[in-house]
């Protein structure tokens, strides 16, 4: 606001003064109406700060998809049972201390630990067991729902055993009882309305407490002095290590990993394929790797389409994809070549790498014999019908990139792969009326029972497949084989099936970005949830 | 005047009522809705499931037929009742009226700025006499308003936060925090004042009693000043009040780049949703909004330019349905 010229004498215009004046008063005012503390650093105290992509629309880890319940949700949330990091077919125990399965998978009877407080003062016990679980399997559209699914009955034999019985088996329950999903929660949020506890959030038995939350903007957590029952997985025991964690909310990727850069926050969520490199050669900055343990990421097909009935053609579409290829153009490596229907990380993964196979020779072999015959633009032809196949997915730039991938690398054995990105709305819609060749897809579920829950015909039947298809009794088999070993043959055949007939096309291993300051150590993850009870900031 | 002012308030009330309809019949058109947002895609087992699906939409009241669904909640939003969000079970409008006191900050800081910066660009250009620099001075502005913000932002936030580590890149807290956005959202509004005063200047001193005043021996400095600045100062005035909607809009943008909470971040995630009865406070707000501005500044112009008064009181007997602004 320099107005000076040396050939004038400049009188100031007492408008511009008077403007310049109230535009002071103005931030003033402003400044002081937010005059709160100042940002946190990322120093070497013992506050945490976390920039988290996206606000959950629901704070309560038992309802939520995915975003609260993978974040500031787990540290508030005790399980029943932990996953062990290590060994991944292992569930050991939590606030659980031991437990039953009937051989026939419908009862699970758990042993509970004493002594476990929730934040507001309330005792755990069985009976708060089992009004979690009972109010969760009402709650619609609750994610947590699916797995106490055909919940018959809840037992207390005594205040710290509780029986909980299926009308079907249930094989993936005790999984699903290390999820966050299945954390529990008080009394005081079972009386809330599902309503009320994703807009207040959940008073749970974790190392952590949420202190004050603001939409769109952060939440403090504080640790709880007198925490004292981690899992057994985690080396530590007694209150969490860190004292304060502030996740904010930061929606532009590279302000992301700009802000752990620059130390302005500590742990960044989704850093971009681009920024990874960046953050794991940086001198103050380190790569966090979540890999995911679920389904792979795969192109689901629609065995109903014309096309896609012949098993050739999906064989074909498997074997024309250079998966390696595709990691490193799409993601700059930091995602794995899919080597079967399960992720490598998954603890119940078969390495099905020969099936899934870059092979462009096989595939035009295969399509050849099924009579597809090579036209004069390179796409194949049969009675005239051109091969074309339509991949549907949700529109982000993301599927988009890896999908053309695909497309330029099986038009070279002559399939045309057309792209089709919708809206999530929209996309849904799709899936929910089957209209779709091919679309992309990931699951969620850690246990093998996501196979069931995607691909039987009772439920989602991402493959369109009629009722009395190869797959079906082998999915249901499984659900209710409680010995782990018995089962597990089984979840081998039905991953054989699925690449093997071309049913599931999976493509890659999902791999979660997270970027750290060096300072960080000690960060966990489950799946893609991320535990911080250990977590520590050195120096 | 007192009519005057009647028929913009009647006008402003059309207004408003035709935002919230087009809004909800917008949303009522796309595919897809609430509902199928709440079921959640990606959660493996009750996930678009349809039983489940008919249930929350029963709950939701979208499976009534729409003349009812708009009649409901058009009856609703006259009594200040939007409903509760789908996303989070709160009231709609509480969750809106949260979050604008962040968002007022923001906008007005960058009206603020946008006025001094405007105003000081133009009247650098007019008094500039070296040809090469005024035309610099004179042709920035273009550039200022077709630069987009959100690139202007993550530069901004590159060097002077994440390289120089002097203000904030990410939050609310502080009137540091506030300094860039406000900056940066000013740019494009006070680009479009400079070029519109820049315009209304020279025609100005053009003007015979500009040169009447020149003779009479006034400084080129007072010249521009205190003979051609408010005369042509009317025109930035319409467009500082046009300028709202910018300011409204833009502040999603700044609202995303540097991690700010406000009602930016509370319309993105309700339109992204279908959370219909949040957007259609949003849509109204930001409505009501425009629609006051305008009718201030058209309050306010026969205070400024005597000239109005006076064209107003007769045209307004002469052309009774004026509605342009």
């Amino acid at each position: 606001m320099t107005w000076t010229t040396p050939t004038a004498n400049p009188r100031r215009p007492r408008g511009l003064a008077l403007a310049a004046a109230l535009g002071a008063v103005a931030i003033g005012a402003s400044a002081c109406s937010s005059g709160t503390s100042s940002a946190p650093g990322g120093g070497g105290d013992t506050t945490l700060t976390i920039g988290l992509a996206t606000e959950a629309e629901c704070w309560d880890p038992q309802q939520d998809n995915f975003g609260y319940g993978l974040t500031i949700g787990r540290q508030i949330v005790d399980s029943l049972t932990a996953r062990d990091g290590n060994d991944l077919t292992k569930i050991e125990p939590w606030l659980a201390t031991s437990w039953e399965v009937s051989p026939d998978a419908t009862t699970y009877t758990f042993k509970l630990r004493d002594g476990v407080t929730f934040s507001d003062g309330a005792k755990l016990d069985a009976s708060v067991v089992k009004s979690n679980f009972e109010t969760l399997a009402k709650i619609k559209g609750a994610n947590g729902a699916a797995f106490v699914a055909g919940l018959k009955e809840i037992t207390t034999p005594d205040p710290l055993t509780v029986s909980i019985r299926f009308a079907q088996p249930n094989a993936a329950f005790l999984q699903a009882t290390s999820n966050f999903q299945l954390g529990l929660v008080s009394p005081a949020t079972l009386a809330k309305t599902p309503e009320e506890r994703c807009s207040q959030g959940v008073i749970g038995s974790g190392p952590f407490v949420v202190k004050e939350a603001v939409r769109n903007q952060r939440a403090t957590l504080e640790r709880r002095e007198d925490y004292a029952w981690p899992a057994k997985v985690y080396k530590r025991t007694g209150p969490a290590g860190i004292k304060t964690l502030v996740f904010r909310i930061v929606p532009e990727a590279s302000v992301r990993t700009g802000g752990v850069s620059s130390q302005q926050i500590d742990v960044a969520q989704t850093v971009s394929w681009q920024d990874g490199a960046v953050l794991e050669k940086g001198a103050n900055t380190q790569l966090l790797r979540a890999v995911n343990r679920v389904p792979a990421v795969s192109l689901e097909v629609n065995t109903s389409r014309p096309i896609l009935s012949e098993e050739a053609v999906r064989v074909a579409l498997t074997h024309a994809i250079d998966r390696k290829g595709l990691t490193e153009t799409a993601h700059n490596g930091f995602t794995v070549p899919a080597t079967g229907s399960l992720t490598a990380a998954s603890p119940f993964h078969i390495d099905q790498s020969d099936a899934l196979r870059y092979d462009p020779a096989l595939s035009k072999d295969l399509l050849e014999k099924a009579g597809w015959t090579v036209g004069g633009d390179g796409i194949r032809t049969k009675n005239g019908q051109r091969l074309v196949i339509t991949a549907s997915f949700a529109a982000n730039p993301d599927n988009q990139t890896f999908l053309e991938v695909i497309q330029q690398q099986v038009r070279e054995v002559g399939i045309e792969f057309k792209l089709r990105p919708l809206p999530t709305t929209d996309f849904n819609k799709a899936l929910v009326a089957g209209d779709y060749d091919v679309h992309r897809w990931s699951g969620a579920l850690v246990d093998a029972d996501a196979l069931r829950i995607l691909f039987s015909t009772k439920t989602l039947n991402k493959a369109q497949l009629p009722p009395d298809n190869d797959l079906e009794p082998l999915l249901q088999k499984q659900v209710g084989l409680a010995d782990p070993a018995e089962r597990r043959k089984v979840i081998d055949d039905i991953q054989r099936l699925l690449v093997t007939r071309g049913y599931q096309i999976p493509v890659f291993d999902m791999v979660n970005l997270w970027g750290a300051s060096k300072k960080v150590t000690g960060v966990r993850f489950d799946d893609s949830a991320i535990i911080l009870y250990e977590a520590q900031v050195n120096g | 005047m007192a009519s005057y002012a009647a028929r913009r308030i009647l006008h402003a009330l059309l207004v408003l009522w035709a935002a919230f309809t087009a809004t909800f019949l917008l949303l009522y058109a796309l595919p897809g809705d609430a509902a199928l947002n709440k079921a959640g895609v990606g959660s493996d087992g009750s996930v678009l499931d349809p039983a489940q699906l008919a249930q929350i939409r029963t709950q939701l009241g979208l499976d009534q037929p729409l003349p009812l669904q708009y009649g409901k909640a058009l009856l609703g939003a006259l009594h200040g009742d939007f409903g509760t969000s789908v996303q989070t079970g709160n009231s709609a409008a509480a969750m809106y009226v949260e979050a604008i006191p962040e968002t007022l900050k923001l906008a007005g800081a960058a009206l603020v700025l946008a006025m001094i910066l405007g105003i000081a660009w133009a009247l650098l250009a007019s008094y500039t006499r070296v040809p090469l620099l005024r035309q610099a001075l004179v042709a920035l502005p273009a550039a200022g308003v077709s630069v987009p913000t959100f690139w202007i932002g993550l530069v901004l936030i590159q060097f002077v936060s994440f390289k120089w580590q002097l203000l904030p890149a990410i939050g609310n807290e502080g009137i540091e925090s506030l300094v860039m956005p406000a900056v940066v959202l000013s740019i494009p509004s006070a680009a479009m004042s400079a070029q519109i005063l820049l315009r209304s200047l020279e025609s100005t001193l053009n003007a015979p009693y500009i040169e009447a005043a020149r003779a009479r021996g006034a400084s080129r400095a007072r010249v521009l000043l205190r003979h051609a600045l408010q005369n042509s100062i009317i025109p930035v005035i319409t467009a500082l009040a046009m300028t709202t909607g910018h300011l409204i809009g833009g502040s999603v943008v700044m609202e995303t780049v540097f991690s700010r909470s406000g009602v930016g971040a509370v319309t993105v995630r309700a339109v992204n949703y279908q959370d219909t009865p949040v957007v259609l406070v949003a849509v109204v707000f930001a409505a009501a909004t425009f629609v006051t501005i305008n009718f201030l500044v058209d309050i306010l112009y026969p205070v400024i330019d005597p000239r109005i008064r006076v064209r107003a009181s007769r045209r307004f007997r002469l052309l009774p349905a004026r509605t342009a602004t």
